[in-house]
This record gives structure tokens, C-alpha cells and sequence, in this order.
């Protein structure tokens, strides 16, 4: 996702993953009672709520709907890129307003 | 009361305090400015709804046990096996238990690490004085499945105890539905329904709602899901599979393809040119839905997987009633999409053939204009071409996750909804 002006840093959905993955490993079984749930506020702590929160943002459009990889370059084809660019092209010509702009 | 009796009791319990901040705002002000009344449900996303778990099991007989719950869905623990306590359990035709027989029910959205979403939208509703009621639903389970308990369960009870306290007001009189994502296949199918408590439903609106599917599910049947596997691939798998739901969310099956390719290919900027599933050597369409052998070989994963043909069989059935003809309800049907300018939507895969499933059969081979996770071409039922119901949000900030909390997509609400 870009990055909006004046909101934290977004993170890459690999930055996302490589958070999850690495508390996966501090916390190989499931936390169920409530001496582990507890030792993961504290490791959960450990972070900035600035930073939770760009994760879980990122996390929240990853999980269960895309891959956890950003989309680049090379996953595109030439044809696809040209496709883009003819609707970046229509964003930006006269806009015809109305019902049913597609 | 059986097991399902109790769990639709405990899910209409477990909204009351919300509904009953329905009443308090409802009775706080008048409705709108400008425009008459309405009732606005909002019905999130497929994963946007926070599932919580009771803390102990369903005893037959016990009718009056009253459950205390426990969030399973979605928080941190969710990424540390906890998602497995999601399975279910088929246990009849069309029955489904939770694991343990521990009743999960939807309680509002999913709040992670502070974050949730729909906030923009609440807070705008809340702005215009627009009654709207935030319908959480259990996406494990199937679109008729859940577009039932809505309908035939919620809307009844939500409706008697608004007129209870709002002075006999019927908050049905006007009512509109906005789905996102894989809510909008709930709002489609509610859409299709004849109940009479529907009568009053003015318009339906789909926010970057698949029609013909996309390419993220197929993964899943062998991959799992990168963020939720941990050390837990396989039980992942087997919790994925065991959710209804997700079996009508993979690419259309041909036959509605070939129904409705000219107008599919059709669109002048987010054209479907060809079938999005093929095979990886040879390029023939490789469906989902009726999916090949080759000798020994095949398309799924073995039924210890927990891969359900059922179920396949049953999301095909959904997904061919969503993507027909509406008749004379097109009329109040709707649809906003996303286009973020980037064209890095995965639109087509292809497939290998089974055993070996690791690495993955599945390749993502080509990417469309989209909203990062709903390719464009599918984000709107083809009939509504015609009619001038298709919306397009084109910027950098149309990503589906947040797409309903986009300036640009409530202004559109609030031309379809005629608000002021």
C-alpha cells in the first residue's frame, strides 16, 4: 500500500510476515493459559503502538486474502504494465462524472 | 435445543448490546438532515468480523446456559496455532459444530494491535445522522448459510427490539445493505431472497465483492496461509478446508465463464480476455469446480487433507447463483470497485498436476488492474454494465481492505442511497 502523508510508515507485507515469523519462534505453542498469554503482552509490549499498528494493518489486508509477498515488477507482464498505464492514462483525462463511470 | 438452535440463540444475544446502541442513537436524533430515514447494514469483509469462542463446551439439554466467550478471531494469538480453534465439524448435511463443541459466534469487528476497520465509515454514518447497524458474521461458514440467519433470524429480532424501544418505529421500514468483500455475496444472495420482512429494501451495494472469484483461495487448499501456518501448516490446511465458505471464493467455474465471456471481455477498461484457470503445461482451462485427473494424477489435495468434494459441489452451486441473472432486482443493485492504479492484482494462475502438492501446484501468472486483492473484471455482476451501476474508485488509496472508508466510496453511498 503507498504510504500516506503524515501517517506512520507503512510496513511491506514482508516486514509483516518477518514480524509474525519471528514471534511464531518466540512462541512455538499456542499461548493458552494465562501465564503464556501473559508472557506475550509483555513480548507484545516490547514494540511501539506505532509500529503494532502499521503491522496489523498490513496484516489485516494480508491474512486470508492476498499472498504475504509484495507484488512486483516481475509478476507483472508487459501487457498487464501496458494495461495499467491505459488506466492511469483514463484517471487522468476529463472526468466524466455522473452514475456508472467505469 | 440442539446445537445450531442454541448457537443462532447465542449469536442474537451476543449482538444485543449492539443493537441496543442501534436504539440509543436512533432515538438521539432524527435521521438525516435532508432525506427520508433509513436503515443502513453494513456487513464487513470475509475475515473483518471478530469471532469469539465460548469458554465451554455445548451440553445437549443445557437451553438455558448462557455462554461467557473468548476472542479467537483475530489477535495475536490467532498467528500461534490459535486459528486452528476455528475448524469445524461436519456432523450432518449442511450441520456444522465447532471444534469442541465450544459455540463460536460474531461479535463486531476485528481489532488488531489497535487497528480495525470501518471506523471511517462508522464515524460517517454517525456524522449524517444515519442509522446503521454493523452486522458481523461467522465467514467460515456458507454465504446461504449466513445470509439465512441474517434474514430469517436476525432482521425479525432486530426489528422487534427496535420497535421496543424506539416507540414502535420500524427500523425495516426503509432498510438498505452495503457488503464488502465476501459480505457482498452475503448482500447478493439476501438480495435474491423473497422473505417478506425484506420489503422494504431499497438498495444493495457491493464494495470490491468478487462475482466470478479470484486467485487467492486456490492457494490455500495446499499452501495453508503464509501469516497463520507457523509450525501448524497442515492443521492450517485442515482448518481451511473445513470452512464451507472459502469453497465459493476460487475463480468461476467455465460454464458461467462461457455464459458470460463476451461481457466479461467486454469491459472497455477491465477486460477478462480469457479463462483465468489453466494448466500449467498445457494451457487448457484447468476449473476449479470440475477439476480433471490425469491417470493417477489430479487437481486437489488427498481427503486427508481435509479437502471437502462436497462442499466444492455446494460452492459451486453458490457461486452460480450469485453470478445469475437478477431480473427486475438489478434495479437496486450496486456495485463499487477499486482500482489502484498499479495493475498488481493477481488475476490468473495455473495449475500442476497432483502429487506432488510441494512445492504448490498453484503459480500466480499474471497480474490486472484491481484493488490489490479483487481483480477489477470481478468486482461487478456483468448485468449492471447497462444500467450505470458499476463505480470505479481509480487512486493510489482504492486498496480493498479500506476501500468502504474511502472518501470517494461513501460519496458514491450517499448519491445511491440519495442522502444528503
Amino acid at each position: 500500500m503507498a504510504k500516506k502523508p503524515g501517517k506512520a510508515p507503512e510496513v511491506t507485507s514482508e516486514e509483516a510476515l518477518a514480524f509474525i515469523r519471528k514471534m511464531q519462534k518466540a512462541f512455538p505453542k499456542t499461548p493458552r493459559t494465562k501465564k503464556e498469554r501473559a508472557r506475550l503482552q509483555k513480548y507484545l509490549a516490547t514494540f511501539t503502538d506505532e509500529r503494532l499498528k502499521a503491522v496489523g494493518r498490513r496484516v489485516q489486508a494480508d491474512v486470508l486474502q492476498r499472498p504475504a509477498r509484495t507484488i512486483t515488477p516481475k509478476d507483472v507482464s508487459a501487457s498487464t504494465y501496458a494495461g495499467a498505464r491505459r488506466s492511469r492514462r483514463a484517471a487522468r483525462g476529463p472526468k466524466r462524472g455522473g452514475r456508472g463511470r467505469r | 435445543m440442539s446445537y445450531e438452535t442454541k448457537r443462532i440463540s447465542e449469536q442474537l444475544r451476543v449482538l444485543q448490546p449492539e443493537i441496543n446502541n442501534f436504539i440509543a442513537r436512533y432515538n438521539a436524533w432524527n435521521g438525516p438532515a435532508l432525506g427520508q430515514r433509513q436503515t443502513v447494514f453494513l456487513l464487513p469483509g470475509g475475515i473483518g468480523s471478530r469471532l469469539v469462542r465460548a469458554k465451554r463446551a455445548y451440553q445437549p439439554g443445557g437451553d438455558d446456559e448462557i455462554f461467557d466467550y473468548e476472542e479467537v478471531w483475530l489477535n495475536a494469538a490467532s498467528f500461534l496455532g490459535g486459528a486452528r480453534d476455528l475448524r469445524l465439524t461436519k456432523f450432518g448435511l449442511f450441520q456444522y459444530r465447532d471444534l469442541g463443541n465450544k459455540i463460536i459466534v460474531a461479535d463486531g469487528v476485528i481489532n488488531l494491535f489497535g487497528v480495525s476497520p470501518y471506523m471511517i465509515f462508522t464515524w460517517w454514518c454517525e456524522w449524517i445522522h444515519l442509522d446503521y447497524f454493523v452486522f458481523p458474521w461467522d465467514w467460515r461458514r456458507a454465504v446461504w448459510d449466513v445470509a439465512d440467519l441474517f434474514t430469517t433470524h436476525f432482521l425479525p429480532y432486530f426489528q422487534e427490539q427496535v420497535k421496543a424501544g424506539c416507540n414502535n418505529a420500524d427500523p425495516l421500514a426503509r432498510f438498505s445493505l452495503i457488503g464488502h468483500s465476501a459480505g457482498g455475496m452475503v448482500v447478493n444472495w439476501v438480495l435474491r431472497s423473497t422473505a417478506p420482512i425484506l420489503a422494504g429494501l431499497q438498495k444493495v451495494i457491493t464494495v470490491g465483492t468478487p462475482f466470478y472469484g479470484y486467485g487467492g483461495q486456490l492457494h490455500r487448499w495446499f499452501e495453508g496461509d503464509a501469516l497463520l501456518n507457523g509450525s501448524y501448516t497442515q492443521d492450517i490446511i485442515q482448518t481451511l478446508c473445513s470452512f464451507p465458505g472459502c469453497y465459493a471464493w476460487m475463480f468461476l467455474p467455465h460454464a458461467t465463464y462461457a455464459a458470460n465471456a463476451g461481457r466479461l471481455n467486454g469491459d472497455p477498461q477491465y477486460p477478462l480476455p480469457a479463462y483465468p484457470s489453466t494448466d500449467a503445461a498445457t494451457g487448457v482451462i484447468a476449473d476449479p469446480y470440475h477439476p480433471q485427473t490425469n491417470g493417477a494424477l489430479r487437481r486437489y489435495p488427498p481427503a486427508a487433507s481435509g479437502f471437502n468434494p462436497f462442499e466444492l459441489a455446494i460452492g459451486e452451486l453458490v457461486v452460480r447463483v450469485l453470478a445469475s441473472p437478477l431480473g427486475a432486482r438489478k434495479n437496486r443493485f450496486w456495485n463499487i470497485r477499486g482500482d489502484t492504479l498499479a495493475g498488481n492484482t493477481i488475476s490468473a494462475t495455473t495449475w500442476d498436476w497432483v502429487p506432488p502438492t510441494l512445492p504448490s501446484p498453484i503459480t500466480d501468472v499474471s497480474t490486472v488492474a484491481g484493488d490489490t486483492v479483487q481483480p477489477a473484471w470481478t468486482t461487478r455482476h456483468v448485468e449492471l454494465d447497462d444500467l450505470g451501476h458499476v463505480i470505479t474508485i481509480q487512486s493510489p488509496f482504492a486498496v480493498h481492505q479500506v476501500l468502504v472508508d474511502w472518501p470517494e466510496t461513501l460519496a458514491w453511498i450517499t448519491v445511491i442511497l440519495a442522502l444528503p
